[in-house]
């Protein structure tokens, strides 16, 4: 499945973790394979391998993610990344016919987002089968690094397949066709700004070699991250990674220019539209940011802890906090909700979304939240709320660390967005250097010049809309 | 409770630490000093906690059908009149989930929290249930948001094909009147103090704890959060009357851009274990991307990102079959006779021996692992103990999978299920897409008073 639903899940949850950030926890009695310290419960085989331990555990989960998404593509977000991991679940495997799920008992499934492309597939663990299992799991993971194996029939059939989800996702739903005008609004000629899945007219033109080329491009297993987890030891799935991934070759990658794609240009802007799929009036509010990454790398790294609190904080309803003031103080808001994401490095967006609550215009609604962010104060987030949330985050932290299972998805999460393992591995520490400072400096950024868009989606018949 | 033990020099002194193989999956029936009677399984392989009670429930007031939904945001909201957030910051210092939820028959809340934490939790949750008065701004906003949520999601083609099929299908029943927004417009806040005079008193009170909360303490938190809860006469309630097919193919005008397809029968009465056979059967038919319903219009055809089957409830001993896929609307009709052709073969020549192996071994690995989060194995177990069932019926679920045979399966299917003509088919189209169908509509309101009844 692509899926912007799944981008902002994966951006929901690289925020949680960052806000969730961790307390020391105790380590796991394995010893380090490949000499670096982890951050949990995992144990790092090489560079780009992990494993999970779960002893507790029925199934066996295996992640391959892909340090690639529809922003590396040729021409970005055509949807070709999509199609690709479309295309890898296709003649996989004999014995269960190119179903997605890879074992006949087990689950299977793939996400493509901005930034990266990921897939999943898990057996439920019989002792007597257990080894041929794990064996067949490293090495459809690691296949998926080296060809496409579908043909031309089979690959008409998921173009058409794929232009379905996109009809189902984005056609049938007016929130959605509304949700890509107003990212491609916020930022033009930004491949952040495009559709993941792309659009009817670019789906048309999907083929195998274009997917192919994408592959050759960005599979490459130094691109890559492999995560296991379930009732495992390390013992029994390093042979496996000597056997299949580590003959792998690694080779160049390109720089991925989006990475430091230029600022939108400053502005302040307003999308109004009527439809008559909507009912319930919508509220939107995006801003984005942007900022000079602070010296040395551990100032950045604090910067992006401080990010997370403050994300919590929007995402909270403690005094001061967007929510408490427009739900409990001046009850502007029936719902919504705010999000703070890390685009890029030196980029920040903010948005919300929300439905006015009765009597109140949605011209008032999205004032006011444009007004909050205006005249957003340091200090608005005070030192005993900071030890509050540091302190929610360490213990959520400590009790991820009890859950493998859980702390195995996230760690997939991180590793699928823009930051690295480092970063999740020093989370705690660096946790510990945040002050009052690098969160004031976030509020003051987000109070700055920035591109922003009010958008405002009408039923067809409220005469409050406007055509843009 | 399994002991890891091992020795320690010469004089063999030994030592004895609780290890644990796995999750445990039994609940023993226990009593409070106080007097009140839960269910608890010690786990202490999770750092989490839950407690999990809940009552049966009579019917709505007519006119109100689906106002109960809005009960828990409500209470949650009303706890403290002043700043109501501070009900949820509290819980989120605790790390602790809270939720209410109103069935049509039951009515159930939950406190989820670290261990040590989930007394301060669950006395949260309870004092919303018992005090919660949420002010007139909270309830109105509360209201818009059930009223606009309602109209809104009614505009999606899969809930309007969904609302045809269940019109013509059930016709005045709670389900179809619970399709009026004007239930929640009709609800005042005073009737949250009537709702609480009366369902709270319909049935009596189950209590389900697990997680790493010790027998000593599980009772203490229990008798202190529920001393004094109302004591209740057991009511039975009427059993409905099974609900009859109705074979008839009905095409409904709908938004977006694809032709949604709906095929629906009620089953045959299923009670007891029985539902797992059902739940077994139905899912090799139509849940997840190897069933054959997915296989037949996705791999065969490609004509939709998904097919799918849900097996919902109509009553407390029936259900209801309802096949489902979003496809291309110029692959309509050979969706639809892939659809039909693939529930006619499960249910002519019914499931294969491999079949049945690989879906029990999926099922058998869900239920095991559903134990590992206490919320989610006390949720096994609340509706057994509400519906009045026993709680030996749980217990032997792998052993009751292992023993049934193909035969067993195909024999049940073809007893209990609808037969292949019985399915009601209902077809949502865009615009300049037709389809056959003995009863043409431009809205599913329509449905009732233009489609005759087969």
């Amino acid at each position: 499945m692509h899926r912007n639903m799944i981008l902002l899940r994966l951006a929901r949850t690289v925020l949680a973790l960052a806000v969730l950030a961790p307390a020391v926890v105790s380590r796991p009695a394995t010893a380090q394979t490949s000499g670096a310290p982890s951050a949990g419960p995992e144990i790092r085989l090489a560079d780009n391998v992990f494993v999970v331990p779960d002893k507790y555990a029925k199934t066996i989960t295996g992640w391959v993610v892909i340090r690639a998404g529809c922003a590396d593509e040729a021409e970005t977000c055509q949807g070709v990344a999509h199609y690709l991991e479309h295309l890898l679940f296709i003649n996989r495997d004999a014995d269960h016919k190119s179903k997605v799920a890879l074992f006949p008992s087990g689950n299977g499934n793939g996400w493509t987002s901005h930034t990266g492309t990921g897939y999943i597939q898990s057996f439920p663990v019989q002792a007597a089968t257990k080894a041929a299992s794990l064996d067949k799991l490293v090495a459809y993971l690691a296949g998926l690094l080296q060809d496409v194996r579908a043909d031309e029939k089979q690959a008409a059939r998921e173009r058409n397949i794929v232009l379905q989800e996109h009809l189902s996702r984005v056609g049938n739903s007016a929130q959605a066709r509304f949700s890509q005008k107003r990212t491609a609004l916020l930022l033009p000629d930004d491949p952040l700004g495009k559709s993941v899945g792309g659009d009817p007219e670019t789906i048309k033109g999907f083929d195998i070699p274009r997917a192919q080329d994408f592959q050759k491009t960005w599979y490459a297993v130094n691109n890559a991250a492999f995560v296991f987890s379930g009732p495992l030891e390390a013992d029994e799935i390093k042979p496996l990674v000597d056997k299949h991934i580590a003959p792998l070759s690694a080779r160049a990658v390109p720089p991925r220019p989006w990475h430091k794609a230029a600022s939108p240009p400053a502005a302040r802007q307003t999308l109004s539209e009527s439809d008559k799929d909507v009912k319930q009036p919508v509220v939107t509010y995006d801003k984005v940011v942007t900022y000079v990454e602070p010296q040395p790398e551990i100032e950045q790294l604090t910067l992006n802890s401080a990010r997370s609190v403050v994300g919590s904080f929007f995402a909270s309803r403690l005094a001061g906090s967007p929510l408490n003031q427009m739900i409990d103080r001046s009850e502007l808001v029936a719902t919504g909700g705010f999000s703070l994401q890390k685009l890029r490095p030196g980029m920040m967006r903010i948005s919300f979304a929300g439905s006015p609550a009765p009597g109140v215009t949605p011209q008032r609604l999205s004032e006011a939240v444009r007004r909050y962010l205006d005249t957003l104060k340091p200090d608005l987030i005070s030192a005993e709320y900071l030890q509050r949330l540091k302190k929610r985050s360490a213990v959520g932290r400590e009790l991820l660390a009890e859950e493998p299972s859980r702390y195995a998805s996230n760690l997939v999460s991180w590793l699928s967005g823009p930051f690295d393992y480092a970063q999740w591995r020093d989370r705690a520490e660096i946790d510990k250097r945040l002050d009052i400072r690098h969160v004031n400096l976030i509020l003051k950024t987000l109070a700055g010049p920035g591109r922003d868009v009010v958008g405002l989606l009408s039923p067809a018949d409220d005469k409050t809309a406007s055509k843009p | 409770m399994m002991k890891r033990c091992g020795t320690a020099g010469i004089a063999l002194l030994a030592w004895c630490a609780p290890a644990h193989a796995d999750h445990p999956t039994r609940y023993e029936r226990l009593t409070t000093p106080g007097g009140l009677t839960f269910y608890y399984r010690f786990d202490e392989i999770t750092p989490y906690a839950a407690v999990t009670f809940g009552w049966p429930i009579a019917s709505d007031t007519r006119g109100r059908e689906g106002a109960r939904a809005m009960l828990g945001p409500l209470l949650f909201n009303g706890v403290y009149p002043r700043t109501p957030s501070d009900f949820f910051e509290r819980l989120a210092d605790l790390h602790a989930s809270g939720t209410i939820n109103v069935s049509e028959a039951a009515f159930s809340a939950e406190a989820k929290a670290p261990a040590k934490e989930l007394s301060a939790a669950l006395d949260l949750v309870v004092r919303a249930l018992k005090q919660g008065a949420p002010n007139e701004r909270t309830f109105r906003r509360t209201k818009a948001n059930f009223v606009n949520g309602e109209i809104q999601s009614a505009t999606r083609a899969e809930t309007q094909v969904y609302r045809a099929g269940a019109v013509m299908l059930l016709g005045d029943h709670p389900i179809t009147r619970g399709f009026d927004p004007k239930r929640y417009e009709a609800t005042a806040l005073g009737d949250i103090a009537t709702w609480r005079k009366t369902a709270f008193t319909e049935g009596p009170l189950q209590i389900v704890v697990s997680g790493r909360l010790a027998q000593d303490a599980a009772a203490r938190m229990i008798d202190a959060a529920f001393a004094g809860w109302p004591k209740v006469d057991t009511k039975v309630r009427t059993k409905p009357p099974l609900v009859a097919a109705k074979p008839a193919t009905i095409a409904v005008a709908t938004s977006g851009k694809q032709s949604v397809i709906q095929l629906q029968a009620p089953t045959r009465e299923i009670t007891g274990k029985d539902i797992r056979v059902a739940a077994l059967a139905h899912a090799i038919l139509g849940s997840g991307p190897s069933s054959r319903l997915w296989q037949a219009v996705r791999g065969a055809l490609g004509a939709t990102y998904g097919a799918s089957s849900s097996l919902g409830q109509l009553g407390p001993d029936q259900r209801n079959v309802s096949i489902n896929a979003a496809v291309d609307p110029a692959q309509t009709d050979a969706s639809i006779t892939a659809l039909r052709k693939a529930y006619a073969d499960w249910y002519d020549k019914g499931i294969t021996d491999t079949e049945l192996r690989d879906q029990r071994e999926r099922m058998v690995t869900g239920f095991i692992s559903s134990y590992r989060d206490p919320s989610v194995a006390n949720r096994l177990i609340l509706p057994l103990l509400v519906t009045g069932r026993a709680l030996d019926d749980i217990n032997d679920y792998e052993q009751h999978l292992a023993s049934l045979t193909v035969e067993q399966v195909n024999a049940f299917i073809k007893t209990r299920f609808p037969k292949p003509d019985d399915l009601l088919q209902v077809v949502g189209t865009p615009d300049g897409t037709t389809v056959a169908a003995a009863c043409a509509v431009k809205t599913w309101q329509d449905v009732a008073k233009s489609c005759k009844q087969p």
